[in-house]
């Protein structure tokens, strides 16, 4: 069953192909939205937002670009919206309280690398985390974040350079990644609590 | 590249196919907010019709003048507060003598028909009165009342003989003598939706069609229903014409079980447009349900209806109407070419139909309506499908009609 069979069925609103399409991406979008809520129940109702507006939208996808780029968009924007609605940006990210970060991640249980470090982006503060999911995973520059979620675009490069600190020193803690390796060789990462 | 450094780029690589499985019941909640919003949708039409069509019959049953001689009267100044004394007496005087002269319709005479002689003073139309609209004649009973006004106030300030002509007061005849009565009708109706179910071209497709295409396909049929306003017209003591507006709604199920989806083919060609992905099975599968499928159509019937019997109360009508329709709304399941398999594909219903009915009906005259019950039946006379479907399918309404009219002055 071809991209296109689904695509085309899911513009003519068929509940089969929309069906084939939720199959399909749920796996990876779920991902996307845990990673901005940070648990399952707030994702799922991201999750659940996104894939209404995405089957409502789907005819203004112009079969230009990548279909999955596209949804991935959609459920970037529909997860930013979402936190503001819950005010959640106005959290205050102190960052003397890393250190409860960093004694809380100790007992998040270590079961494979990736999903170790969705849990530790999961511990960051709300706005850190937007910023580090925006800026290292989805490749937005600090411009568009600044546009994104209404901040300067110094306070994005700070968040970000906080966030990504506070990340390192998560994984240093958790021993998911070594000292020594912190800056060049982090793609040698140990996982010493792996099971 | 923003996020470019070994830090990002380790991260992403590592989470860019990372996948976490959703709750198994967020699909279902997923599928029923879509749903409601198609239903939300479909109400949102269906109450947008019903209020233009109460729309219509109102404006319809305001027509009368007596409305638009009243919006003249307050675009006009108060003539009644300029006329003299006497002729204001004279009004009133007039106005109790059409109390009192029919005593079963007084209570419809209230301060319109002042208004009326009020307009008629306005325009310097003293040689004539406007008869109130309500005031219609019985075809069977014509009694023009003002002839009565003219003996009583021949002494007063306003001339009431030269208020009005008894050819005014007249209801108007044509030569044979009936007159061309028109009225106002409106109707319900409920139904059941039977189907005429064929193939076409469907030679060079190896199926086993020695059952036969409609023991294929397992169907119920559901109530709908007929919602119309129109207008009659009499042409001779016997035959009427009519028009209007109506909506029709009709549905019937079709049972299928739940499948893997797969690709399943509308057509004998193999365009990307007539395949569809489908994971309703009609004869395998597992947990078997039933499946609307819907028309909600606007229509405008013509036809004629002609009286079987020289009853004046009482009349057998025979009716037959050709109605052009429109599709506004629908759902649809469709057998893909194999009989495997049942697509939702509403895009493949034909929008602009033509249906015809017939109708055999009883109506009574009480008072000024006259009401209407019996049998109808409604045919779509051109397939519900687009061309390239090669399936013909046509829809039977058996039903119950109601209706009430009312005559227009």
């Amino acid at each position: 069953m071809t991209e296109e069979y689904i695509l085309h069925g899911c513009i003519n609103q068929e509940p089969a192909a929309q069906r084939a399409l939720y199959d399909r991406f749920s796996g990876k979008l779920f991902a996307i939205c845990y990673r901005y809520a940070g648990n399952r129940q707030d994702a799922e109702d991201m999750l659940q937002e996104s894939m209404v507006r995405i089957f409502k939208q789907i005819h203004q996808f112009q079969q230009k670009g990548s279909f999955e780029g596209w949804m991935k968009r959609v459920i970037v924007h529909t997860c930013i919206n979402q936190l503001k609605k819950q005010k959640k940006f106005n959290d205050t990210v102190d960052i003397t309280k890393a250190e409860d970060i960093l004694s809380r991640s100790e007992s998040i249980p270590s079961i494979v690398q990736a999903k170790e470090i969705m849990e530790c982006i999961g511990l960051l503060p709300i706005g850190y985390r937007t910023v580090l999911n925006l800026y290292a995973l989805e490749g937005y520059s600090h411009r568009e974040i600044a546009s994104l979620l209404e901040i300067e675009e110094g306070t994005s490069r700070s968040q970000y350079s906080r966030a990504k600190n506070l990340l390192e020193n998560i994984l240093l803690n958790k021993n998911i990644i070594l000292e020594s390796m912190q800056n060049k060789n982090w793609s040698l990462l140990k996982i010493k609590n792996s099971v | 590249m923003p996020g470019s450094d070994f830090f990002e780029l380790e991260i992403r690589k590592r989470l860019e196919s990372y996948m976490m499985r959703p709750s198994t019941l967020l699909w279902e909640n997923i599928e029923s907010e879509l749903r409601s919003r198609k239903r939300k949708y479909y109400y949102f039409k269906c109450s947008l019709l019903l209020l233009i069509f109460t729309g219509i019959w109102f404006s319809f049953s305001k027509w009368t003048g007596l409305y638009i001689q009243e919006s003249k009267l307050h675009e006009s100044t108060d003539i009644f507060s300029k006329s003299t004394s006497s002729e204001q007496s004279s009004i009133k005087n007039i106005q109790r003598t059409v109390h009192s002269t029919d005593s079963r319709k007084s209570n419809q005479y209230q301060h319109a028909d002042l208004k009326l002689l009020l307009v008629c003073a306005d325009e310097n139309k003293r040689n004539k009165i406007v008869v109130p609209s309500h005031y219609s004649y019985d075809s069977e009973t014509v009694n023009p009342l003002p002839i009565n006004l003219q003996t009583e106030h021949t002494d007063t300030a306003i001339n009431t003989s030269n208020l009005f002509t008894e050819n005014e007061c007249t209801p108007e005849l044509n030569k044979s003598g009936i007159k061309k009565r028109k009225e106002i009708f409106i109707y319900f109706s409920t139904s059941l939706s039977d189907r005429i179910f064929n193939k076409e071209n469907l030679a060079s497709i190896a199926i086993n069609s020695s059952s036969g295409n409609n023991r294929q396909i397992n169907y119920t049929p559901l109530p709908g229903w007929e919602i119309g306003v129109g207008y009659i017209k009499n042409i001779n003591s016997r035959l009427q014409i009519r028009s209007g507006i109506q909506l029709n709604y009709n549905c019937y199920t079709i049972t299928a079980a739940q499948g893997a989806p797969e690709l399943a083919s509308l057509s004998l060609s193999n365009s990307n447009r007539m395949r569809r992905l489908s994971n309703l099975e009609n004869r395998n599968g597992f947990k078997n349900q039933e499946y609307a499928n819907r028309n909600f159509q606007v229509s405008v019937p013509v036809g004629v209806m002609v009286k079987l019997n020289k009853g004046a109360k009482r009349n057998v009508v025979a009716g037959l109407t050709i109605q052009p329709s429109y599709l506004l709304h629908a759902s649809a399941y469709l057998l893909s070419t194999d009989y495997r398999n049942y697509v939702e594909a509403p895009d493949m219903l034909r929008r602009l139909n033509i249906h015809s009915a017939a109708e055999l009906l009883y109506s009574q005259k009480i008072g000024h309506y006259r009401v209407y019950a019996g049998p109808q039946i409604r045919y779509q006379v051109l397939s519900g499908h687009i061309k390239e479907y090669p399936f013909r399918e046509h829809v039977i309404e058996y039903g119950i009609k109601m209706g009430i009219t009312r005559e227009m002055p």
